[in-house]
């Protein structure tokens, strides 16, 4: 398991390495976006390999075993997420873009609509999936055997299984949007595309978890909050890597606008993070002694990087890119991606675990 | 900033028309025998009692003896937040394990087990054997009508759908380049 782990890790390391090359000023033209977002896939698949290391050691016992491998529905689960958290960002984009040259925002618009049509039916294509592993993990069934019945009495049954009716809903709902919105300009109002992409992202998590804690509506309102703030803050700046990052005008327009929303949503999920810890968590000592505790350590200290990179880029990056100088994105913009990735696989092992009692 | 900040707002609109109330995991607060009790008699029946309610029809409960095998009468009954499962005369003398999985209110499964040991050998005859991991247990031990190797099973549909899904996009595309 910890070989799996450490196997991940160098190769997003090298992923990093890989996007960082491509990107050089020399090669300011070509488009960075697929190795960057391989770049963050790779931190993803190392922060689910470690995640999972931690929690599949100590199983909880049970009658018999279970009729699925434990990493399938974690890892469907971090596919769903990152596909949430890119059509979130794709529709934050547009907002984001406003003050380029009007024809290269609308270009990017157009880009960006169209992108959403696939992350949105991505999207709703992975919440299909985790339903249907989640009708297996609770009927102890093999995922090829499910019956259509077992669907439908879990979907009656479990208000997880509404939630990501509701997300594929949400996932299918952008799409279409992204599609008007690509063939026709201006048809779908820029303000409002959002709202769809964060009320599906946060389906899940706020019919989940928290209500164990003690103070079950203040829960559910941080993890809210935290689960909307982080879904802006990885997915606004997946989509400026995927579009934005290879043209410097455009890119000198959205990292302004994008850096104070970056500064929030990280305030926000910091103090969300800790305060739902502090609900969920029985002592301070269960931060070491549980494997629970250690998610919660790696996803603080991938949140304290992206602080620090964070500062740096407002400091030394940020200036220079409104200079329309080249600034050293291709350092800068890997190793955000993969830090956030490896938040996101940590969280989605997180969302599958029990706080310890 | 302004239009970003509006979207919060309809966003915190959205959530509190549209959220439910989040739900539970639930968790194991009693057991009838307890865990770790000494019996001379096997128990008629084992009850495994959570904080809150358990969803019906998803509930697993097997007995299994020092021997390995499955002794365990009959498929588990959910009343509120309790499950039972009738039990056979026990054998072999030694330690039961109690292994359960139900699906909590917050449609998360949990699972878990807890232990009792039988001092003096009784003279019941046991079920199979505990199945292994390769063929799914978990079902061993559910009425016909709630198991999962009966009906027809939901994937094609899923692929089907995924294909439609897929020619979609395809189109969707296609057009939007064509303007």
């Amino acid at each position: 398991m910890s070989g799996r782990g450490g196997g991940s890790g160098s190769g997003s390391s090298s992923g990093g390495r890989a996007a960082g090359s491509r990107t050089e000023p020399a090669a300011a033209r070509r488009r960075p976006g697929p190795a960057l977002l391989t770049a963050g896939a790779l931190g993803c698949l190392g922060g689910l390999a470690a995640g999972l290391a931690l929690t599949l050691s100590s199983p909880a016992g049970g009658p018999a075993d279970i009729a699925m491998p434990g990493w399938l529905l974690p890892a469907a689960r971090a596919v769903f997420d990152a596909t949430g958290v890119g059509a979130v960002g794709l529709t934050l984009l547009p907002l984001l873009i406003g003050g380029a040259r009007p024809r290269e925002a609308a270009r990017a618009r157009t880009t960006a609509h169209r992108a959403l049509v696939v992350a949105g039916a991505g999207w709703a294509s992975a919440a299909a999936l985790m339903l249907w592993l989640q009708v297996a993990d609770a009927t102890g069934t093999a995922p090829l055997a499910v019956p259509v019945r077992r669907m439908g009495d879990y979907l009656g049954a479990a208000v997880g299984g509404r939630a990501l009716v509701v997300a594929a809903v949400c996932g299918l709902g952008v799409a279409a949007a992204g599609a008007l919105a690509a063939r026709r300009r201006g048809s779908v109002p820029d303000g409002l595309l959002p709202v769809p992409a964060l009320v599906g992202v946060l389906a899940l998590p706020v019919t989940g978890h928290a209500a164990t804690a003690p103070a079950h509506d203040l829960a559910v309102l941080a993890l809210a909050v935290h689960v909307a703030a982080a879904a802006c803050w990885v997915g606004a700046l997946g989509a400026t890597a995927w579009l934005a990052a290879p043209r410097r005008e455009l890119l000198a327009a959205t990292l302004p606008r994008y850096s104070p929303l970056a500064t929030a949503c990280l305030v926000a999920v910091t103090a969300t993070g800790v305060l739902g810890a502090a609900l969920r968590l029985p002592s301070p000592a269960a931060l070491v002694h549980t494997s629970y505790g250690w998610l919660l350590l790696g996803k603080g200290a991938g949140v304290l990087v992206l602080g620090l990179l964070g500062a740096h880029a407002r400091t030394r990056l940020l200036p220079a890119v409104q200079a329309r100088r080249s600034a050293p994105l291709a350092g800068w913009l890997p190793a955000e991606l993969v830090t956030m990735g490896a938040v996101v696989g940590l969280a989605a092992v997180l969302a599958g675990s029990a706080p310890p009692a | 900033m302004r239009r970003l900040a509006a979207l919060a707002v309809l966003l915190g609109l959205a959530l509190l028309g549209g959220a439910g109330t989040a739900a539970a995991h639930n968790v194991l607060i009693g057991t009838d025998p307890p865990d770790g009790t000494r019996l001379a008699t096997g128990p008629a029946r084992v009850t495994l009692t959570f904080d809150l309610p358990v969803q019906a029809g998803f509930s697993t409960v097997t007995v299994t003896g020092p021997d390995g095998k499955q002794w365990q009468a009959g498929p588990p009954v959910e009343d509120g937040p309790t499950v039972s499962s009738p039990v056979k005369p026990l054998g072999p003398a030694g330690q039961y394990t109690i292994g359960y999985q139900v699906l909590s209110a917050d449609s998360h499964p949990v699972r878990g087990a807890v232990r009792f040991v039988l001092t003096t050998p009784g003279t019941g005859t046991p079920g199979a054997p505990a199945p292994d991991s390769a063929n799914g247990g978990v079902g061993a031990n559910r009425p016909a009508a709630q198991d999962g190797s009966g009906g027809t099973p939901v994937w094609p549909w899923l692929v089907g759908a995924g294909v439609l899904l897929v020619a979609g996009v395809v189109v969707a595309l296609r057009v939007g380049r064509s303007d």
